[in-house]
């Protein structure tokens, strides 16, 4: 199962998580700083342009009071022939010509038909009223002999283009305000542009937030939701095949890949692992098997040996023997046979059921009685007992099988002093059985590949006795049982601990 | 998103550019630019105002800074002498102005004259005063064109009342010189009586209405300026056998289609504008005119013409 692919955001921020971030922010800040640029330049724009047609009336409005002043004191010098009024005349028209010589030095760069005229009629005025001023000086000076209506006229001439100049001064003032509500209109028109500007840019900042938002924090929030409920759906089910998929092309995507690769590898060990525990669970099955056919088969062997030697007639035999034998006086002869037959009924009535270890003590007792009788005293049995373990159940022909092996492949061989000790005591919560002889020991190989028989099936004739007795006390103690082998010249100890 | 970052760029830009390019709106014209004046009687959404649109329309391609001044009062010729006093005060290189018989008006041109201001006269010549430039119609000729109109249309006879404009006006003088030239041959067409409307509408219907009583006999009108033609256009019908009226606007060709008027005489008042401008402006450039005299031909305009060519529509 997949997962779909989450969040395609990649373009238009960029391929990583961190050009995506920048370029976002790069975006939104690019547009705040035009923002501000528009509202900064086009204020200044406004307000500079309301600063300069202000100015332009305000010079223009000097002007016309120079005009004022200049003409009022010529008014007094023709009337009243004030020397001062002459003097001031030239202060003033010097004031008036600078004023005009201001307004046209910038004429050229703001050019205007009205103020051109008013300033050239100026210009004349000045001209008439120096000519004015220069004659009346010397009407003055000849004592009043010149030419008075001259005089008159030309002061008549200077009112006449005063006239004008207020005229002019009107229609540029008209101009100017015509103009001016001209450069008003376009003003609105362009504040009403740059607010329709401002409100875009604004909307414009709104919108790339909010993709910026929608595509890249929310596109990247989902991608690591999605991570972030596959990693707890995993913890909760290991089983999980989900995979992730991420379209984003940046680091979480190569996390993600790195991710369905690491669960992928998981799942492989997981799927190795019980395959693993499959088989093992498998082979003890059959080993198990193995051993159920094994002692089946013993079984069967046994059954079949019995129904050969028909046990009732071979004890009756015995028990006949044995009374002969004390008719006889042959009483050691009385004593084997009485063994002899003990040993048989308890190796052929209880081989399949489970026996006390004191019983298994008392078998083992006729069989080393028979031995004894065998071999003489080459050989040396020892019972060390603790009666208050006998009680313990165990398969039956455990001990014997053990002794034997003692003597067969320890001290058989010994033409004297062979000792065999069986040892029966209590060791922490179980019961150790001890079979210890001082026969020729085995060789360091052999001992390894007996113990390594144990839990493999590698064993070869001569120790199929204590393979068989291990698997039947491990089949009966199950795991809690202790099974120890020693051996070395003169000493071979095999040591059973068995749970209560 | 690089796209994205243009464009939004390339609108500041732009933004800026229209800003500067308003802010930066100055005049075509700079203090060495020639200015020109024209001193127009009126402006009457007329005969003068096609004149000043003629004069405008020329000056828009040209070097030249042209503005046209008309007196408060129609035809004041007082106000009108004040308005060219006012421009010689302004110093301005050139005058248009219309010839009008009065001392102080020449006076007044001929102080701009002195000051070395060029004077170029128009619709009006006059013989008073030495014009640098006169473009306009030859108003003799013009009067003696209108003349055999009316012999054509009245068949040779006719008792006549003239509507003139203005006394000391010599272009009107000149034209009906030029009509009783033309019926000096024609002993039954005889001018009865010469009136002034004084260019306004009200006077032009006194006049009428005083003629129809007062001389019951006379049966045809001739108007030697534009003021009669544009006022009885507006007449429901016509109480002289014949109207023939000098100049084309939208009311007098009404009255001709409405069959007030036999004919308009029609001035190229719009080209004389231009012609002005341009001979302005070879003054300027080359320090001549082409000639002292410039005169723009006139057209009868026909009842029977505009039939046709409705009819050719």
């Amino acid at each position: 199962m997949e997962n779909k692919p989450a969040g395609k955001w990649k373009a238009p921020f960029g391929n990583s998580i961190t050009r995506r971030y920048a370029t976002g922010y790069i975006l939104i800040t690019a547009i705040a700083v035009v923002l501000f640029l528009v509202s900064f330049f086009s204020g200044r724009m406004l307000s500079s342009r309301y600063e300069l047609a202000v100015n332009d009336l305000l010079e223009l409005n000097n002007l016309f009071v120079r005009v004022e002043d200049t003409n009022r004191v010529v008014f007094d010098y023709y009337f009243y022939l004030r020397p001062l009024s002459g003097q001031q005349y030239y202060q003033d028209a010097a004031k008036t010509r600078e004023q005009l010589e201001d307004i046209q030095a910038h004429m050229d760069a703001s050019y205007s038909r009205e103020v051109m005229d008013l300033c050239c009629i100026v210009d004349t005025f000045l001209q008439k009223t120096d000519q004015l001023v220069a004659n009346v000086t010397v009407f003055r000076s000849e004592g009043g002999t010149g030419n008075r209506t001259e005089l008159g006229a030309a002061y008549s001439e200077t009112q006449q283009i005063l006239g004008f100049i207020s005229q002019s001064f009107q229609d540029v003032y008209i101009s100017k305000l015509e103009i001016t509500n001209r450069m008003q209109t376009q003003l609105m028109q362009i504040q009403r542009i740059l607010n329709i500007v401002q409100i875009s840019m604004l909307i414009l900042a709104v919108a790339v937030s909010a993709i910026f938002f929608q595509r890249v924090v929310r596109g990247m929030s989902d991608s690591v939701n999605q991570l972030i409920d596959l990693a707890d759906g995993i913890t909760r089910n290991p089983r999980c095949q989900e995979h992730i998929h991420l379209d984003t092309g940046d680091e979480l995507t190569v996390f993600a890949d790195a991710f369905n690769e690491m669960m992928d590898t998981i799942h492989a060990q997981m799927e190795q692992i019980e395959q693993n525990s499959r088989m093992r669970e498998q082979l003890q099955k059959v080993e198990m098997e193995n051993l159920r056919i094994s002692s089946a088969l013993q079984s069967s062997q046994l059954k079949l040996l019995q129904a050969r030697i028909n046990p009732h007639f071979l004890f009756n035999t015995l028990n006949m023997a044995t009374q002969m034998a004390h008719m006889e006086d042959a009483e050691e002869t009385a004593q084997l046979l009485e063994a002899t037959a003990d040993f048989l009924r308890y190796n052929l009535g209880k081989v399949t059921k489970s026996v006390t270890l004191l019983d298994e003590i008392e078998n083992t007792k006729n069989y080393v009685y028979i031995q004894r009788c065998r071999f003489g005293d080459r050989i040396r049995f020892a019972f060390d007992v603790d009666e208050t373990c006998g009680r313990l159940e165990i398969p039956c022909m455990i001990l014997q099988p053990l002794v034997e092996n003692a003597v067969s492949h320890g001290v058989g061989s010994m033409i004297g002093g062979g000792a065999v000790t069986v040892r029966l005591f209590r060791q922490g919560n179980g019961v150790c059985l001890e079979v210890r002889d001082n026969g020729v020991g085995m060789e360091p190989q052999v001992l390894e590949k007996l113990r390594k028989s144990f839990t493999q099936e590698l064993f070869d004739d001569g120790h199929i006795g204590l393979h068989n007795v291990y698997q039947r006390l491990r089949l009966f103690f199950g795991a809690e049982l202790g099974f120890e082998l020693e051996s070395r010249p003169g000493d071979t100890c095999i040591r059973m601990l068995l749970p209560e | 998103m690089r796209k994205t970052a243009a464009a939004l760029l390339l609108l500041v830009l732009l933004l800026l550019c229209v800003g500067c390019s308003r802010q930066n709106q100055a005049s075509v014209h700079n203090t060495q630019t020639p200015r020109v004046s024209a001193i127009l009687p009126h402006h009457d959404d007329g005969y003068w105002s096609f004149i000043g649109d003629g004069i405008l329309d020329a000056a828009k391609n040209l070097p030249l800074d042209v503005k046209i001044d008309t007196p408060n009062l129609n035809y004041n010729v007082e106000q009108m002498t004040e308005l060219i006093l006012q421009q010689v005060a302004a110093q301005v290189d050139a005058l248009i102005v219309q010839g009008i018989d009065d001392p102080e008006y020449i006076a007044a041109l001929e102080t701009a004259r002195a000051q070395g201001i060029g004077v170029v006269l128009v619709d009006t010549d006059l013989s008073g005063f030495q014009a640098d430039l006169y473009v306009g119609t030859d108003n003799r000729e013009a009067g003696r064109q209108m003349g055999r109109r009316l012999i054509e249309v009245t068949g040779g006879r006719a008792n006549v009342a003239i509507l003139s404009g203005d006394v000391g006006y010599p272009n009107l003088e000149q034209r009906i010189q030029g009509i009783r030239e033309a019926i000096r041959n024609c002993p039954e067409i005889r001018i009865l009586r010469i009136e002034y409307d004084k260019y306004d509408a009200m006077t032009v219907m006194e006049k009428y209405n005083d003629i129809r009583k007062s001389n019951p006999e006379i049966d045809t009108l001739v108007g030697v300026e534009g003021t009669s033609g544009q006022t009885l256009s507006q007449l429901k019908e016509s109480g002289f056998r014949h109207i023939l009226v000098f100049d084309a606007n939208d009311e007098s060709i009404s009255g001709l289609k409405n069959g007030l008027f036999d004919g308009i005489m029609c001035q190229q008042n719009y080209h004389m504008g231009q012609v002005c401008i341009q001979q302005l402006n070879q003054l300027f450039t080359d320090g001549s005119f082409s000639q002292e005299k410039i005169y723009t031909s006139v057209d009868w305009m026909a009842r029977e013409e505009l039939e046709v060519a409705a009819h050719g529509e």
